[in-house]
């Protein structure tokens, strides 16, 4: 192996969380990953001016939330329906964009622009190496559909560059927009796969805060929250003791377009049914990874939901319950899900702190990819280093959104000082300095969990 | 035993019937022969040669070979414009003429996910 690739390899390896061992990932073509990199954040397709990073933003969890919408300007490339005149109608609602960061898909076909449409959250892209495969092939996208051609994660930016990505709606290939080429698309694929987790966690974890060790309990109990079932180690794949070895990634219709009050429903705007998985929908939805929920809301398809404790507690309600797969949990264990406000809670605190577990790998990770790398250049470790930094205020803050680990949640606060410091510097000072904000990542993790 | 249960009847009713899927509503936009991880390798592209609209068949020529194709009720048909820089749109067997080229997307029992037919001139 070349000594380039070789060191590449090795800075894109995993940092494991204590008791989160599987199986190795494959190792990554780094020149792969940082060409899809630049493709993902820079390449327009000669379309709109959108680019993936634009829905997919790395400072928001490669996803887009209300709140970081309301700091973008005015032109911003996601607003291109305000500002395009041949995009002005039926390519998006730009009150729902911005109050609940939801985008229009045209999932069951372009026939009918004006009634025919779906208004969607935007998925992150972490994980998804654990995330997509199941026995039935590739799921993509919130209904497990979202690729053209042969449906795997490849052919996806084929989609969304049809979808989002056009000058007019005619969607004219050569006119409006041009097709990835086979050597972007698998670029793309390799750069995604690249993000986040590489393998799944183990649970139990040995947690040392009593109330997310409760919450993990109760997560994994098949009488209680049930949740283990669906979200195997708190991942996206149903459990095989129960699905079986080869079953990963499951859809499920459980009930959320049947929510009462949805918060878009509430404006008044035209929101069509989402129908989920297929042409006619079977109401059907892709299970998403659970590990990276706390920081990457609001939450389900649609959006419907803002905090992880509300998306906890849907499962309590009539609206699961009621549900197909609500239906079929209670068939086969005797009962619904009835937790308490103090378990649902516990759950929460749970997910929030093997999310916050989750960010400290991850900034570990990219630090230690910046340095000592020295064949990097400045503005690829810079990137690095800022992309660390996204992920050690994710860490903090979802863990002082519950009054959870303070001790830790001041430790993330001292590194996210010193990754800032960092930042404005240069040359060993800066090296210091990350090894200051790593010392304080690893003080904060020792907080949480042994 | 209440486990296994739980498992049989999960594992049985949520696995029934499960089948890949792709977005398929992109499709329609996607020139003959660019169809990602489908042209090259699981479709066929040639020239109608014939076309028996009522028994859902037709032969096609593919470089100097004729195959013949099956279609199915739930066949879907695009029509692709795009080489007069037109919109594509969805389309029916019947815009299934002989001397049109054409792609199709096989499934493993052979018969035709989509059929994407080039406008005439």
């Amino acid at each position: 192996m070349p000594s380039k690739v070789r060191l590449g390899v090795t800075a894109i390896a995993v940092t494991a969380v204590a008791a989160c061992e599987t199986l190795p990932p494959p190792p990554a073509d780094v020149a792969l990953v940082q060409e899809g990199e630049r493709i993902f954040f820079n390449e327009t397709f000669s379309g709109n001016g959108r680019t993936c990073g634009t829905c997919h933003r790395a400072e928001d969890n490669f996803a887009l939330s209300p709140a970081f919408i309301a700091t973008l300007p005015p032109d911003d490339a996601l607003f291109v329906s305000e500002t395009n005149p041949d995009l002005a109608e039926n390519f998006e609602n730009a009150r729902l964009i911005r109050e609940f960061a939801l985008i229009l898909e045209n999932q069951d076909g372009f026939d009918d622009l004006v009634n025919n449409f779906n208004m969607r959250g935007i998925p992150h892209t972490l994980a998804l190496r654990t995330s997509i495969d199941s026995a039935a092939g590739p799921q993509t996208g919130w209904s497990g559909d979202g690729s053209p051609g042969d449906g795997s994660l490849r052919s996806f930016a084929v989609g969304a560059v049809i979808q989002h990505f056009t000058k007019t709606t005619n969607r004219i290939a050569g006119v409006d927009f041009r097709l990835p080429t086979d050597v972007e698309l698998d670029a793309l694929e390799a750069f995604q796969l690249s993000l986040g987790r590489q393998r799944d966690l183990t649970l139990p974890l040995a947690l040392k805060g009593i109330v997310a060790a409760r919450g993990q309990e109760i997560f994994i109990d098949r009488t209680q929250g049930k949740c283990n079932a669906c979200h195997f180690n708190a991942g996206a794949n149903g459990d095989p003791g129960i699905f079986g070895p080869a079953a990963g990634n499951l859809n499920f219709n459980t009930g959320v377009e049947d929510l009462p009050d949805q918060p878009a429903d509430l404006t008044g705007e035209k929101v069509p049914p989402d129908d989920g998985l297929g042409t006619p929908g079977n109401g059907e939805f892709n299970t998403p990874t659970l590990v990276e929920s706390a920081d990457t809301g609001p939450f389900f398809h649609n959006n419907s939901v803002e905090t992880i404790e509300g998306a906890v507690a849907f499962y309590n309600g009539d609206a699961f319950n009621n549900s197909p797969a609500g239906a079929l949990l209670i068939g086969a264990t005797g009962s619904g899900i009835n937790l308490d406000a103090t378990q649902v809670v516990a759950v929460a605190a749970f997910l929030r702190v093997i999310n916050s577990l989750e960010n400290i790998r991850e900034s570990l990770s990219l630090l230690d990819s910046a340095y000592p790398d020295y064949r990097l250049t400045d503005a690829q470790r810079a990137r690095l280093v800022e992309r660390a930094g996204f992920e050690i205020e994710d860490a903090r803050h979802v863990l002082t959104g519950a009054g959870l680990h303070p001790t830790a949640a001041t430790h993330l606060r001292d590194a996210q000082v010193m990754v800032e410091r960092a930042q404005a510097s240069t040359g060993s000072r800066a090296k210091r300095l990350v090894g200051e904000a790593r010392a304080e990542l690893e003080r904060a993790r020792a907080r949480m969990v042994d | 035993m209440k486990r296994a249960i739980f498992m049989g009847m999960i594992a049985s009713l949520l696995l029934a019937g499960h089948a890949t899927h792709a977005q398929q509503a992109t499709e329609v936009y996607i020139p003959i022969g660019k169809s990602p991880g489908v042209s090259n390798s699981k479709s066929i592209v040639g020239a109608i040669t014939g076309i028996d609209h009522a028994d859902y068949r037709m032969t096609v020529s593919v470089g100097g070979a004729r195959k013949t194709i099956s279609m199915t009720p739930v066949t879907l048909y695009y029509l692709d414009r795009t080489r007069d820089r037109k919109q594509s749109r969805t389309a029916t067997i019947l815009d299934c003429e002989v001397g049109l080229r054409v792609e199709a997307y096989l499934d493993e029992a052979g018969n035709a996910i989509w059929v994407k037919i080039e406008a005439g001139e």
